[in-house]
């Protein structure tokens, strides 16, 4: 399967798909113009990577804004990976926030909430 | 439907499907109670784990919403200091040369519209140069610094005042007759003229300084534009250097 590759720009995330790895990185500001065409691809990515290669994913996040579709599509993502991993896959979430962005880290915080998926907050050094 | 309500629909189209869901369930004809609660159960957990997502998705936005105000709070605040920066002389607090141009504009606009009278003081320190070469350049700047914090406080509150350069200082007085401004030209001079300012040197020894002032006014043979004006004060501030300093000259 293909791997997806994009740049961030001002609105949009850095996506890093790699199925060698088994895992998507997402990086940056997230208010896309129109969210479902920047997301589906990411989510029609990971449904297809869960069934074909069926093998650990990790999805590894580090953003400093979401915008409410961007958001809901993340939990789209997270629940896909939540059902793959009841199901007996290996899956976890790593959401990185810069250590004093208290708003961020309280967002990862809401995204775990009631998980049973492994979801690791990790802090990083600001800069 | 515009391009939002399209992309909206394709967020949402967890949810739709269960609305899609719901409908064929009411539209079907002849199940059972155990069927008809079946259905029931399937529709109220996802209605469950829907309004789960949406409240964490809403306390998500409001979140970054918060964090979006914040930094434009901040950027307000910055902008606002930068503001003061830009409008500021360093040395002595007062408003800079950049300001009192701008100001000087658009009082001479206001003036020449409702053909009221503007007055401007230029004022130099006299023999400046010799406070920096007997006490260095420190006393200097707490020289100018005091000669400023001084000619603020003397003036009206509607008259604004600068550093045009060096240690030359302006006031501009809106709505002022030349005849006025002299007034105030007077006071300023009077006042400087008796301040006693600490040299810091070893003998502690203190010295006193004084002012030269040209005033020009727009009435008086009616500068055609700011330029003129200034020129005409700054000929005023000449006579009254030529005319052993530590006074002041009205343009006429």
């Amino acid at each position: 399967m293909k791997n997806i590759n994009k740049e961030a720009t001002r609105e949009t995330l850095k996506v890093d798909c790699n199925a060698e790895s088994g895992t998507i990185t997402l990086e940056g500001i997230s208010y896309p113009q129109d969210s479902a065409d920047f997301f589906e691809p990411i989510s029609d990515w990971l449904s297809c990577y869960l069934n074909e290669i069926d093998s650990a994913i990790v999805l590894k996040v580090k953003v400093s804004y979401l915008n409410s579709s961007s958001t809901k599509f993340l939990f789209e993502l997270i629940d896909k990976m939540e059902a793959y991993f009841i199901k007996g896959g290996e899956a976890s979430v790593s959401w990185y926030y810069v250590e004093d962005d208290e708003d961020i880290k309280e967002a990862g915080l809401e995204f775990k909430e009631d998980l049973e998926l492994p979801f690791e907050m990790l802090s990083l050094k600001s800069v | 439907m515009n391009d939002i309500d399209k992309m909206m629909r394709r967020v949402f189209k967890k949810e739709r499907a269960i609305v899609e869901k719901s409908k064929t369930v009411v539209e079907r004809k002849g199940l059972t109670y155990e069927e008809l609660q079946q259905e029931y159960i399937q529709l109220l957990n996802a209605y469950q784990s829907l309004l789960n997502e949406s409240s964490k998705i809403t306390k998500i936005g409001d979140i970054n919403q918060k964090k979006l105000f914040d930094a434009n709070s901040k950027i307000e605040s910055q902008k606002e200091k930068l503001y003061t920066l830009s409008v500021t002389d360093y040395l002595t607090g007062s408003h800079n040369r950049r300001y009192i141009l701008e100001t000087l504009g658009l009082e001479f606009m206001k003036s020449e519209r409702y053909s009221l009278s503007l007055s401007c003081i230029l004022i130099d320190i006299d023999n400046f140069k010799r406070i920096n070469d007997n006490y260095g350049h420190q006393v200097g700047d707490y020289a100018l610094r005091k000669v400023s914090d001084t000619i603020q406080q003397t003036i009206r509150e509607v008259d604004l005042f600068g550093r045009y350069g060096g240690e030359e200082f302006l006031i501009i007085l809106p709505n002022t007759k030349v005849y006025d401004a002299a007034i105030v030209a007077e006071k300023v001079r009077k006042i400087v003229a008796e301040l006693k300012l600490e040299s810091g040197n070893m003998e502690n020894e203190s010295f006193m300084l004084t002012l030269s002032l040209g005033v020009a006014d727009t009435q008086t043979r009616t500068p055609k534009t700011v330029e003129e004006l200034l020129y005409n004060t700054d000929k005023a501030l000449y006579q009254a250097k030529d005319n052993n300093k530590n006074q002041y000259v009205v343009y006429a």
